[in-house]
C-alpha cells in the first residue's frame, strides 16, 4: 500500500514516453520527407506521344493518363510531349496528310528518346517515318487492334501493347448475368476504318461464342431506324455497342453521346468491349482500357529508358490489359448483386465514396486519430489504474484504521521519529499528529523495561540482514495503563542498501497475554490439586499406558512421572492377574470398576487399599483415571467397629436376659448357701430342730461328706457363681454413663496391678506370677489420664493374667518369661504396652483376640470374655485405643493408649 | 435393757428368692415378714411396725423406688437395703434425698449373703444410735 506512491511516478514517465514515439511514428507516417524520395538529379529523358485520335477523346485522355501514371513512378526526370493525328474527326486523307506533315516537320532535327503511338494510325505513321526521323528511336505502342507481329517484322527497337478486344469473355459473363439471352445485337458502323476494324474482331470471335445464340450486326443503321428497332426488343436480348454512331447530319457522336442514346432506347441491357463507353449506360463488360494500354506501354517506355532492350520485351498481349468493368447505375437498375461479378472487377459510380476518393487520406487520418486514440486510452487506463490504486490505498487505509491493528515507520535515528502511523494509534491515547510532530517518538512509548531488550534485538536484526523480524513488548498507552503488543517489522532500506525506516504493524495482545497467563496459572492450579490428592492417581490412554502420574503415586511406587509416563501400566503399578483385562473392559464399556480392600504388603506391613478405575466419560476423550487410596486405617476401625458391635450387641442381649437370669441364679446360689449352713452343726438356729429330729448334726455332716453331698453343694455354687461372672461381664458391654472418672497416672495403676498380679490367688494356683521378670520403661513427665481406675485396672489384670498363662504354656522355648511394661506419651495420649515373650499368635488369631467368646483356652478355663471386655472398657468407656502385635514365637504385645488428661501433670 | 427388736420385711416378686432370703436371715435371728408387692408392703407397715426392709425394684405394681418413698413417708425410721437384678441401677435423687446410699445396694445374683446380714446390722445400728440420740 505504502509502496504505489513510488509505483506512481514511474507510471506518468512510462506514459510520457510512449505518447513522443507515438507522436513521432505518426508525423512521419502522414508527412513523409519529400527527402526520403531524394531524386539524384539527371538528364531529362525525352518521350514523345503520338496519339492517333484528339485530346479530349476519352479514349486518348485515358491512354495519356495511363502512360503518365507509369513514366512518373520512380523514375528520373522524364519531359512527355504529345502530337495528335485526330484520324476520328479528320478521316479524310487530306486532313490526314496535312497533319502529318506538320508532324514531320517538328521532329525534323530533334529526334526524341523513346515515341510512343497509340492507336493504329499513329503506329502506321510511325513506322512510316521511322527510317527516316526514329531511326534509333525505341518505339512502344498500345491500342493496335488485329496486332500481327508481321506488322513490325522489319523493325527493330520496338515492342508495344496489342488491343484486343475481349468478346467472348463479355459476351460470356452476358449470358451469365442474364440469364435466358438468346440474341445478341452488335452495333456498329462500317464507314470508319477504325470501327470496321472492331466489326470485324467482333465478327472474328463468332466461332468461339456458343450456336445457339444468335447474332445480329445492325451496321450503319439511320438513328430512326436504329431507335425503333431498339424499342422493339424482346426479352432475350442484349446489345453490344461496338461503334460510335453518327447523325444525318454526318456528325459523329462521341463515346458518351452515343452510349447514352442507345442506352436510352434500348429495352435490352447494352454491354460494350472498351471502356470508354462505360459510365454512360452500358452494363460494363471485360474492357478494353485505354488508361490499362497506356499504362502498360508506359511501362514498358519506363523500362526502356532504365536501360533495357526494346527487342528484349515481348509484346504484351492484350487480353491480360483488359478489365472487367461495370456501371453501378445499370447494375442497381438490373438488379444484379455485386457478388455476380468477377473478381476483380471494377465498378464505377458507385455511391460517393469518400473513402475511394481519399483513400490515402482516410487512412492517414485513421492512422493518426488511431494513434490518438491510443494514446487517450493509453492515459485514461493510466488514469483508471491510479484511480483503482487509489481507491485500493484508501481501501487498504480503511482496512487498517478499522482494524486493532496500528502501523507505524520510524526512522532509524535517535529516539526512533515516527514518519507515519496509522489513524488507530488512538486506541493507545496517542494522536497521530503528536508522533508525526515528533513531541512522542516510538521509543517513548515502548515500556521502559522492555526497551533495552527491543532496541537491542533491533539492532541485531538491523546488522545481520534479517529485514523482517518479530517482537513481543510492552506499550506504554497516553493514560499510562502498559499494554502487551505483539510488533512485525519490516526493514526498509533504500537503494543503496542502506536502512531508510522501519515499517511495524502492532497489534495489542494484552488479553491473549491475559488468557495465557490464566491457562498457565490453571494448569498450574490444576497440577497441584492432583498432585495434592493423598490418594495415588495414575491417567491411562486407551491402550492402557501411562498418561499422568501424580505425586501420590511418585511417593507410592517410587518411579518418577517422567520414568512412567508411556509404560503400561501393569508395568509401574502392582497388578494381579487379569486385573489389566478387566481394566480395558471397563474402559470400553465405560463402567466404574471397584477393587475394595485389595491387601498388600508394603515394608513388610499388611496395608489395604482401595482401587478404583473410573473410565474417561467424554466422547472424545479415551482412557481412564486409576485411584488407588490407601484404606488401612478405614479397614482397621471397621474392625474395631465390628468388634464394639459384636460386643454392644452381646451387651445389649446381656442386658435383656441378665435381668432374668439374675433371678434364678440367685436363687441357685442362695439355695446352696442356706443348704450348707443348715447342714452344719454350727449353726444355732440348727440346733432346736436338730434336737426335736433327734439328728446328730456331726453324723449328718459326715455322712454328707463322705457321700459327696457337699461337693456337689460346692459345684453347684460355683458353677452359679460362675455363671453370675458371665452375666456381670457381659452386662459390662453395655454403654452406660459411668460416674466420674478420677486422674490416674498409669505408671502407678500399671505397679498397682502387677502386686494385685502377684497377690492373687487365681494366679498363684496356676502360676507363680512373682517368677516372671519385669522389665519397666515408664517416661518420666508423661501426663495422667481421666479414667475409672477400678476398670483399668481390671484391663491390666486381664492382659498380665493371659500374657503369665501364655507364657508359662511356652515353658520349653528356653526363655525365661518377662514382661516388658512401657509406660509414655504419644502424642495426645499416654501409650501403654505389656509385652511378653511367650508364644505368640499367628496371625488369625491375632485378629480375632477381641471377640467376645473368642478363646485359644481348653473349655472350662476361662470364659473367652476378659480380652473383649478389656477392649470394650478402654475403647467405648474411656475412648481409648487397645491394640495387639504379635509375632509367634517371640511374644505378643498389648498397646493401649488412653487420652491424656488435659491439665497434663 | 429393751430387747433389739430385728424386724425385717421382704418385698419381692419371687417367692424362691423370699423364702432363701427369709430362710438365712431367720437362720441369724431376725424376724422376717415377706410379701410380693408394694402395695402389701405398705399394707402391712400400716398395721406392724418393722426396723428395715429390703426391697426388690421389679415388683407387680408400683415399682421399687416408688414403694420406698411411700413407705419412708410411713415410716421415716424405716431402713431400707435394695436387692435388685437390674445391672444398670441407679439411686434416683428422690431417695438419696431421703437417705439411702449407694452401700445399701446389693445386685443380684448375690452369691453370699453375709453382706447382707452385715448391712441390716449396721443400719439397726444406726436406727438405735439416733433413736438414742433423739
Amino acid at each position: 500500500m505504502l509502496d504505489n506512491l513510488e509505483g506512481e511516478q514511474e507510471g506518468s514517465m512510462k506514459i510520457w514516453a510512449r505518447l513522443s514515439l507515438a507522436i513521432l511514428i505518426g508525423s512521419m507516417v502522414l508527412f513523409p520527407s519529400p527527402s526520403v524520395l531524394a531524386a539524384t538529379a539527371s538528364a531529362s529523358r525525352q518521350v514523345l506521344i503520338i496519339q492517333s485520335y484528339h485530346a479530349g477523346l476519352s479514349w486518348t485522355d485515358s491512354v495519356m493518363d495511363g502512360i503518365r501514371e507509369a513514366l512518373r513512378q520512380k523514375h528520373d526526370e522524364v519531359q512527355i510531349s504529345a502530337e495528335f493525328l485526330d484520324a476520328r474527326r479528320y478521316p479524310g486523307h487530306e486532313h490526314a496528310r496535312q497533319i502529318r506533315e506538320v508532324i514531320v516537320a517538328k521532329l525534323q532535327g530533334s529526334a526524341p528518346d523513346l515515341v510512343i503511338a497509340a492507336d493504329n494510325a499513329a503506329l502506321e505513321f510511325v513506322l512510316a517515318q521511322r527510317e527516316q526521323l526514329l531511326a534509333r528511336v525505341p518505339i512502344v505502342f498500345c491500342g493496335i487492334n488485329n496486332f500481327t507481329p508481321s506488322m513490325i517484322a522489319d523493325h527493330r527497337q520496338i515492342t508495344g501493347v496489342a488491343e484486343d478486344v475481349s468478346v467472348v469473355e463479355t459476351v460470356a459473363l452476358a449470358l451469365r448475368l442474364h440469364p435466358g439471352t438468346r440474341e445478341l445485337i452488335v452495333l456498329g458502323r462500317t464507314s470508319v476504318p477504325a470501327d470496321k476494324a472492331n466489326r470485324d474482331s467482333f465478327a472474328a470471335a463468332l466461332p468461339a461464342l456458343p450456336t445457339q445464340l444468335k447474332i445480329s450486326f445492325w451496321d450503319d443503321l439511320p438513328l430512326p431506324e436504329l431507335q425503333a428497332r431498339l424499342v422493339g426488343l424482346k426479352e432475350g436480348a442484349v446489345v453490344f455497342l461496338n461503334g460510335l454512331l453518327e447523325e444525318e447530319s454526318g456528325r459523329q457522336l462521341m463515346y458518351g453521346e452515343t452510349t447514352a442514346w442507345v442506352c436510352r432506347h434500348s429495352a435490352a441491357p447494352v454491354y460494350s468491349l472498351w471502356d470508354v463507353f462505360l459510365g454512360y449506360g452500358i452494363v460494363g463488360g471485360k474492357l478494353i482500357s485505354g488508361y490499362r494500354q497506356g499504362q502498360l506501354a508506359g511501362e514498358m517506355a519506363r523500362r526502356i529508358l532504365l536501360g533495357e532492350s526494346a527487342d528484349a520485351l515481348p509484346v504484351v498481349n492484350a487480353l491480360d490489359a483488359n478489365r472487367h468493368m461495370f456501371d453501378f447505375h445499370q447494375l442497381e437498375k438490373l438488379n444484379i448483386p455485386l457478388t455476380e461479378l468477377p473478381d476483380g472487377a471494377v465498378v464505377v459510380n458507385r455511391p460517393y465514396s469518400f473513402y475511394q476518393q481519399y483513400k490515402t487520406l482516410v487512412w492517414a487520418t485513421a492512422a493518426l486519430v488511431l494513434v490518438l486514440s491510443s494514446l487517450v486510452v493509453l492515459l485514461g487506463l493510466t488514469l483508471v489504474r491510479r484511480r483503482a490504486a487509489e481507491a485500493a490505498l484508501r481501501q487498504a487505509n480503511l482496512v487498517v484504521e478499522n482494524s486493532p491493528v496500528v502501523l507505524f515507520r520510524w526512522k532509524a535515528s535517535e529516539g526512533w521519529p515516527v514518519a507515519l502511523v496509522s489513524k488507530n494509534v488512538n486506541q493507545f491515547g496517542y494522536t497521530p499528529e503528536e508522533l508525526l510532530s515528533g513531541a512522542v517518538s516510538f521509543s517513548s512509548l515502548v515500556h521502559p523495561e522492555d526497551l533495552e531488550r527491543v532496541t537491542t534485538d533491533v539492532q541485531a536484526h538491523s546488522a545481520c540482514g534479517l529485514d523482517q523480524f518479530r517482537q513481543q513488548y510492552r506499550l506504554v498507552t497516553k493514560a499510562g495503563e502498559v499494554r502487551w503488543v505483539d510488533d512485525h517489522t519490516v526493514i526498509v532500506r533504500g537503494p543503496d542498501g542502506r536502512i531508510a525506516s522501519y515499517q511495524c504493524t502492532i497489534i495489542d495482545i494484552t488479553e491473549r497475554k491475559q488468557a495465557e497467563e490464566e491457562t498457565r496459572r490453571l494448569r498450574n492450579y490444576l497440577s497441584n490439586i492432583i498432585n495434592s490428592m493423598p490418594s495415588v492417581l495414575v491417567g491411562v490412554d486407551v491402550n492402557g499406558c501411562v498418561t499422568q502420574w501424580n505425586a501420590a503415586a511418585e511417593k507410592a511406587t517410587g518411579i518418577e512421572m517422567t520414568q512412567a509416563r508411556g509404560q503400561p501400566l501393569d508395568r509401574v503399578l502392582p497388578m494381579r492377574h487379569r486385573q489389566l483385562d478387566q481394566l480395558r473392559q471397563a474402559m470400553r464399556t465405560r463402567t466404574v470398576l471397584t477393587w475394595a480392600k485389595v491387601p498388600r504388603i508394603v515394608d513388610a506391613e499388611l496395608r489395604y487399599e482401595d482401587v478404583t478405575v473410573y473410565p474417561l466419560i467424554s466422547n472424545d476423550l479415551e482412557g481412564a483415571v486409576i485411584r488407588v487410596d490407601d484404606v488401612t486405617e478405614r479397614v482397621r476401625i471397621e474392625e474395631m467397629m465390628v468388634q464394639s458391635e459384636k460386643m454392644l450387641s452381646v451387651g445389649g442381649l446381656a442386658a435383656g436376659m441378665a435381668h432374668e437370669i439374675s433371678n434364678p441364679l440367685g436363687v441357685i446360689l442362695q439355695a446352696c448357701q442356706n443348704i450348707l449352713r443348715r447342714c452344719s452343726p454350727d449353726l444355732p438356729a440348727n440346733k432346736p430342730v436338730a434336737e426335736e429330729c433327734g439328728a446328730n448334726l456331726s453324723v449328718l455332716r459326715q455322712y454328707l461328706q463322705r457321700r459327696e453331698i457337699l461337693t456337689f453343694l460346692e459345684d453347684i455354687r460355683q458353677s452359679g457363681q460362675r455363671a453370675a461372672e458371665i452375666v456381670a461381664n457381659m452386662l459390662s458391654f453395655s454403654r452406660k454413663a459411668e460416674g466420674t472418672g478420677t486422674a490416674v497416672d498409669l505408671g502407678d495403676l500399671l505397679e498397682r496391678t502387677v502386686a494385685l498380679a502377684a497377690s492373687d490367688y487365681d494366679l498363684k494356683k496356676h502360676y507363680d506370677f512373682r517368677q516372671i521378670e519385669i522389665v519397666r520403661e515408664y517416661q518420666p513427665g508423661t501426663p495422667r489420664i481421666i479414667c475409672q481406675a477400678g476398670k483399668i485396672q481390671q484391663v491390666f489384670l486381664n492382659i498380665l493374667r493371659n500374657g503369665a498363662q501364655a507364657m508359662r504354656t511356652g515353658e520349653g522355648t528356653g526363655r525365661a518369661p518377662r514382661f516388658m511394661l512401657r509406660v509414655r506419651p504419644d502424642d495426645a495420649m499416654v501409650r501403654v504396652e505389656i509385652e511378653d515373650n511367650g508364644p505368640g499368635m499367628d496371625e488369625a488369631t491375632r485378629k480375632r483376640v477381641f471377640e467376645p467368646f473368642f478363646t485359644t483356652k481348653p473349655p472350662g478355663s476361662g470364659t473367652g470374655l476378659g480380652l473383649s471386655v478389656s477392649y470394650f472398657i478402654i475403647t467405648e468407656d474411656h475412648g481409648g485405643i487397645m491394640t495387639v502385635e504379635s509375632s509367634p514365637g517371640v511374644g505378643t504385645r498389648f498397646i493401649i493408649r488412653l487420652p491424656a488428661a488435659k491439665d497434663a501433670v | 435393757m429393751r430387747e433389739v427388736r430385728r424386724r425385717i420385711l421382704v418385698v419381692d416378686d419371687e417367692e424362691c428368692i423370699r423364702r432363701n432370703l427369709r430362710i438365712y436371715l431367720e437362720d441369724e435371728g431376725f424376724e422376717v415378714s415377706d410379701v410380693q408387692s408394694g402395695e402389701e408392703a405398705l399394707e402391712i407397715l400400716v398395721r406392724q411396725p418393722f426396723e428395715a426392709a429390703i426391697v426388690d425394684m421389679r415388683l407387680p405394681g408400683i415399682d421399687g423406688n416408688a414403694f420406698i418413698e411411700e413407705a419412708h413417708k410411713v415410716d421415716s425410721a424405716l431402713g431400707f437395703l435394695i436387692f435388685t437384678g437390674s445391672a444398670g441401677y441407679q439411686l434416683p435423687e428422690r431417695l438419696t434425698r431421703i437417705g439411702l446410699r449407694e452401700s445399701q445396694v446389693f445386685r443380684k445374683p448375690l452369691g453370699d449373703m453375709t453382706g447382707l446380714v452385715e448391712a441390716l446390722a449396721g443400719i439397726l445400728r444406726e436406727r438405735r444410735d439416733s433413736k438414742e440420740r433423739g
